[in-house]
C-alpha cells in the first residue's frame, strides 16, 4: 500500500485500536518521506500514557524518552556505514530474545534495511518468523528491490508517499541558495548536511552556469561539449559527492525536457529554464526527447559500476551528442 | 494476545495442509509408510513455498506414536512436543545466525547419541546455503556416516549455493512456486473459515501478487484486512498491491495503440499519483499485452486462460496492431521491467517506456535506411549499458560468483527480438542423451499429464508434443508460435508441466520448450556439430575429437531418430 505520512498514522491508529498491529513491517519511501516519523508515531502510541482519540499526546514522560532517543524499549539501528553487518543483528537478536522473557511491548528499528549484509538479513529470517510476543520490528528502505524476497514476505509492506518539497526546499533556501537551485535540490536524495557540505566546496551560482553551459553544448549539439568535460566540468564537480549529484541535475534538466515536449501537466524542476527548454524541445523529436531521457537514466548504474565520473561524462556526452546529430 | 499474523496462524500441520507441492508430499509420505528413510533431504525452492513447514511435518511423522499414511497425527505426545517447540531430538538450526560453524561442529560430536524420547533425532539446517566452508566441511563429515537414528532435513532457497559434494548425499526435493490458482484456493478456504466475504477479483489479485508464495499472499491479505477485517474488496486488494485497476490499464493501452502519447502519460501519472507501483503497473501491462496476443490469435483460449475480460474498447483500438508489434511490445516491456529493479527513478522509466511502446505502435511499416543506421548505433550502445548494468546488478545481488539459473526462463527476462529464444546447449545436451525409450515413455504420459492440467493449460498444450527425452530433461515442440511465446512466459504452467511429468515418469527432468517448425532445423544443427565434434559437454568430460568419427555419430543419431533419419542425413 502506498499513502502519505498523515494517512498512514491514520491507519496504523485504527489498527493499533483493533489490537491488530502485525509484528513486522518495511517501511519504503523516498528519503525525507517520514518513515522514521511514522515509526516513532506507531512507539509513542503504543508506549503514550495519554492517549487522546487514537494519538499519542507527544508531552508525557514516555512519548519524550521515545523523542530524545531515551526509551531501551524503542530501538533504532541506524549505521552511517555502508553496510549493516551480522555483528550488529546479533545484538538486535539478544535484545529481542531478552524481550520474549520479559514479555513487555518493544519497538526495534533497522533503518536503511538494504544496507544489511546477506548474512545478516538471512539471520533475521528466524526472528521475524517467530518474534517475542509484543515485539514490532520495523525495517526501512528507500529500494524495495534491495531488500531479499526472503526477509519482504514475512512483512507487510507499507510505502509512503514522497512529501510535498516545499518545506524542504525552504530549508535548502535558507542555507543561502536561490530559489530555482533549492527547489532542483529538493527533489534530489541528498540531505541538508550534504548540500550545506557541497556550499563550503563550491558556489553554487557558478555550479549551475557551468553545468548548463555543458547541457546547453550538448543540446545546440556542439561538439565542444565533449571537451568540455575535461576543462570545466571535472574541475567543478570534483568532490564525490558533487559528482553524485551531477546525473540528478542532468536528469532533472531532461526530464524537464520530456515534461515541455509532451506539454505534460506537471511543474518542472528547472523553474528558470522554461523558455531554453521549450526551444530545443521544438527542435527535437519525440524520439529524440526520450532517448537522451533514457541515456540519463543509465548514468547513475554506470557511476556504481565504477566506471570513473570522466568516462562516464564523456562516454554520455558522446552518446547524447549521438542521438541528435 | 497480539494479533497473529495469518502465515504463522495458517502453518499446515500435515502433509494434507501443504498447498501446491503435491508431488514432494506424496512422495515423503510414501518413504515413511514404506520405511524408506533417507539419512539426508534437501528442500530447496523459493520462499513462501513450504519447505520449512515440510520440514517439521516430516519430523512429526517419522516420530508420530500414531502415524496413518505418512501423516503425523498431532495428536500423540511426540507430535504435541515438536507442535510446541519443546521436543529436543528435534534440532532446529539457523545457518544463517553467526554460531552456525560451531553448532554444525557440536553436530559431529553429539549425533552418536540417541534420542532421547523420539525415534529419530531430526536435524533441521534452514537457509544452508549461508553456512560457511568450514561448516559445510563439518556438515559433509557428518553427513558420510550418519548414525541410523538420525535425519537431517536442509532447506534452501538458492540451491546453487550450495556445494555439490553436500547436495550427492543428500534426495533432493525441488518445491514449486505456487500456482495463482492453488494460492486463490487456499486465500477463499481461509476466509470461508473466517467467516469473511470477498470479491472475486480481490482474490485474483492477491494471489497474481504474491508470485508463487503463500507466505507473499497470507501477508498481503492481513495487510488487506487491517483495512476492515469484515470484507476483501478488490478496492482494498488493489491499495495493498499497488495494482492498477483494469480500466486504467485498458484505457492506458488503448491510448498507445492510438499512438496518443500525452494521453497515455496522463494515464500513468495519474495511477502512480493514485500510489501504485511502478513495478506491479508494468506486471499489468505485460499481462495484458499477453491476454490480448491470445485474444488476436485465438479468442476462445483467452477465456480459458484469463480471468479478466478484455475491455471492448481497447480489443477495438487493438485490431490495428499486428501480433509482431505485439511481441515487440512485450519485450520492451520486459527490458524496462529489468532496469526498474535498480533505480529510483522508476516513474521516469515509465514514461520512457511509454513513448518507445507508442512508437512500436506507429512503426508497422518498414523505416527508413537512414533512421535504421543511427538507430543501430543507438541500440548498439544500448546494448554495451544494459550489460553494464548487468554486470552491475549480478555484484549486487550475489557478490562476486553467480551460478547460471538451470530452469527455464521466467517471465520477467528478456527474450530475443521476436524468435523466442533457443536454449541450444540445453537442447544439444539432451539430444546428446536422448533415447528412443525415453521418448516413448514419455510420449505414453503426455495424454495423463495434459489431462492432470487445468483446463486453460490443457487448452495452451494440446498443441504441443514431446519430441526428444533423456533421463534428466525433454524437449516439447509447439505448433505455433504465438503459444510458444505464451507458454515461455507462463511460470505457472511450466511449473505444473515439470511436477506432472516427475510425478509420472518419477524423475527430476527438465523441460525445455520449443517450435515445431524449428526442431527439424535445430536436430540437423546439432548432427552437424556431432560430426565437426563440436559439441560442448558442459558437465561431462570433453570427449576427445578423434573419437568422434562416423560410426560414433551414426550411433549416436540411430540412437535418436531411428535408421530412416540418419539414412537421409548420409545423402
Ligand atoms: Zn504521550
Ligand atoms: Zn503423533
Amino acid at each position: 500500500m502506498k499513502a502519505s505520512l498523515e494517512t498512514l498514522e491514520q491507519h496504523f491508529a485504527t489498527v493499533i485500536a483493533a489490537n491488530e498491529l502485525s509484528h513486522a513491517y518495511l517501511f519504503v519511501g523516498a528519503t525525507n518521506s517520514g518513515k522514521m516519523t511514522l515509526a516513532q508515531w506507531i512507539a509513542q502510541r503504543l508506549f503514550c500514557t495519554n492517549v487522546k482519540d487514537g494519538q499519542p499526546c507527544g508531552e508525557c514522560a514516555e512519548c519524550r524518552r521515545i523523542e530524545e532517543g531515551n526509551n531501551p524499549d524503542y530501538l533504532v539501528i541506524q549505521r552511517a556505514t555502508r553496510t549493516i553487518g551480522v555483528d550488529e543483528i546479533r545484538g538486535l537478536k539478544q535484545e529481542l530474545s531478552k524481550s520474549g522473557l520479559e514479555g513487555r511491548q518493544r519497538v526495534f528499528v533497522i533503518q536503511d534495511a538494504d544496507k544489511m549484509t546477506p548474512a545478516a538479513a538471512n539471520s533475521l529470517l528466524k526472528f521475524l518468523e517467530e518474534p517475542a510476543s509484543q515485539v514490532v520490528i520495523i525495517l526501512t528502505t528507500t529500494r524495495l528491490a534491495r531488500i531479499l524476497p526472503t526477509i519482504q514476505s514475512r512483512l507487510q509492506i507499507v510505502t509512503l508517499q514522497s512529501p510535498t518539497l516545499a518545506t524542504r526546499e525552504q530549508a535548502i533556501q535558507q542555507l543561502g541558495v536561490d530559489s530555482t537551485f533549492s527547489h532542483v535540490l529538493s527533489t534530489t536524495q541528498f540531505s541538508l548536511e550534504d548540500i550545506q557540505g557541497w556550499l563550503e566546496q563550491v558556489d553554487a551560482v557558478q555550479l549551475q552556469q557551468t553545468f548548463w553551459r555543458w547541457l546547453t553544448q550538448i543540446l545546440a549539439r556542439k561538439d565542444s561539449a565533449f571537451t568540455l568535460v575535461q576543462t570545466q566540468i571535472l574541475s567543478t564537480f570534483k568532490e564525490q559527492k558533487l559528482q553524485q549529484l551531477l546525473p540528478d541535475l542532468l536528469l532533472a534538466a531532461l526530464s524537464d525536457l520530456f515534461t515541455v515536449k509532451f506539454a505534460l501537466n506537471r511543474p518542472l524542476n528547472w523553474t528558470n529554464q522554461q523558455e531554453n527548454l521549450q526551444q530545443f524541445a521544438n527542435q527535437f523529436s519525440t524520439q529524440q526527447v526520450t532517448a537522451l531521457l533514457e541515456i540519463v537514466l543509465g548514468l547513475r548504474s554506470m557511476q556504481e559500476a565504477n566506471v570513473s565520473f570522466q568516462n562516464v561524462l564523456e562516454y554520455t556526452t558522446l552518446r547524447l551528442l549521438v542521438v541528435l546529430a | 494476545m497480539a494479533y497473529q499474523a495469518l502465515y504463522r496462524v495458517w502453518r499446515p500441520q500435515n502433509f494434507q495442509q501443504v498447498v501446491g507441492q503435491k508431488i514432494v508430499t506424496q512422495t515423503l509420505k510414501n518413504s515413511i509408510t514404506t520405511d524408506q528413510i533417507s539419512h539426508a533431504y534437501l528442500f530447496a525452492g523459493p520462499r513462501g513455498t513450504g519447505k520449512t513447514s515440510c520440514a517439521k511435518i516430516f519430523a512429526k511423522a517419522i516420530n508420530c506414536l500414531d502415524s496413518q499414511d505418512g501423516e503425523p497425527c498431532n495428536h500423540c505426545e511426540n507430535c504435541v512436543a515438536i507442535n510446541e517447540n519443546r521436543l529436543t531430538d528435534i534440532i532446529e538450526i539457523d545457518a544463517a545466525s553467526n554460531n552456525g560453524v560451531d553448532e554444525i561442529r557440536d553436530i559431529r560430536d553429539k549425533v552418536k547419541y540417541p534420542p532421547t524420547q523420539a525415534k529419530y533425532k531430526v536435524y533441521i539446517i534452514d537457509e544452508v546455503h549461508m553456512l560457511s566452508t568450514g561448516a559445510f566441511n563439518a556438515l559433509l563429515k557428518t553427513l558420510e556416516e550418519p548414525p541410523a537414528h538420525v535425519v537431517f532435513i536442509l532447506a534452501t532457497t538458492e540451491i546453487q549455493k550450495v556445494p555439490a559434494t553436500i547436495i550427492s548425499r543428500t534426495q533432493r526435493f525441488n518445491f514449486r512456486r505456487i500456482s495463482a490458482d492453488d494460492i486463490a484456493e487456499q486465500l477463499i478456504h481461509i476466509l470461508t473459515e473466517k467467516n469473511i466475504s470477498y470479491d472475486d477479483q480481490a482474490i485474483a489479485v492477491i494471489s497474481r501478487a504474491a508470485d508463487g508464495g503463500m507466505r507473499d499472499a497470507l501477508s498481503i491479505l492481513d495487510q488487506v484486512l487491517s483495512f476492515g477485517n469484515d470484507h476483501v474488496s478488490l478496492e482494498n486488494a488493489l491499495e495493498v498491491t499497488g495494482d492498477a485497476d483494469d480500466q486504467s490499464l485498458a484505457h492506458y493501452l488503448s491510448a498507445i495503440f492510438n499512438q496518443n502519447v500525452t494521453e497515455a502519460l496522463q494515464t500513468i501519472n495519474t495511477l502512480f499519483a493514485d500510489g501504485c507501483s511502478a513495478n506491479r503497473l508494468i506486471e499489468g501491462i505485460i499481462e495484458l499485452l499477453r491476454d490480448l496476443l491470445l485474444q488476436k490469435n485465438d479468442a476462445q483460449l483467452l477465456t480459458q486462460m484469463s480471468y479478466r475480460q478484455l475491455d471492448a474498447d481497447l480489443i477495438t483500438a487493438a485490431a490495428q496492431i499486428q501480433s509482431a508489434q505485439l511481441y515487440q511490445m512485450i519485450d520492451l516491456t520486459n527490458e524496462i521491467q529489468l532496469q526498474l529493479k535498480n533505480s529510483a527513478h522508476s516513474e521516469l522509466f515509465l514514461e520512457v517506456m511509454t513513448v518507445k511502446l507508442a512508437n512500436v505502435a506507429k512503426t508497422a511499416a518498414p523505416v527508413s535506411e537512414g533512421a535504421a543506421a543511427n538507430q543501430a548505433e543507438v541500440e548498439k550502445l544500448q546494448t554495451q549499458v544494459a550489460e553494464l548494468k548487468q554486470q552491475l546488478s549480478k555484484l549486487e545481488n550475489h557478490g562476486v560468483a553467480v551460478s547460471p539459473r538451470t530452469t527455464m526462463p521466467k517471465a520477467s527476462t528478456p527474450v530475443h527480438k521476436t524468435d523466442v529464444k533457443i536454449n541450444r546447449q540445453q537442447v544439444y545436451h539432451v539430444l546428446e542423451n536422448a533415447t528412443k525409450e525415453s521418448l516413448t515413455a514419455v510420449r505414453d504420459v503426455w495424454p495423463d499429464l495434459l489431462s492432470k492440467l487445468t483446463p486453460a493449460k490443457r487448452a495452451m498444450m494440446k498443441v504441443s508434443q514431446p519430441v526428444a527425452a533423456s533421463a534428466d530433461a525433454i524437449v516439447v515442440a509447439f505448433t505455433y508460435e504465438f503459444t510458444l511465446r505464451t507458454a515461455t512466459t507462463d511460470q505457472d504452467l511450466q511449473d505444473a508441466l515439470k511436477q506432472e511429468l516427475n510425478a509420472l515418469m518419477q524423475n527430476e527432468a527438465d523441460i525445455i520448450l520449443v517450435q515445431k517448425d524449428q526442431w527439424p532445423k535445430i536436430r540437423k544443427e546439432y548432427i552437424a556439430t556431432l560430426r565437426q565434434g563440436k559439441t560442448e559437454k558442459p558437465t561431462t568430460q570433453a570427449t576427445p575429437p578423434a573419437e568422434l568419427a562416423q560410426p560414433t555419430i551414426v550411433a549416436e543419431a540411430t540412437k535418436l531418430f531411428g535408421d530412416k533419419i540418419v539414412k537421409v542425413e548420409a545423402n
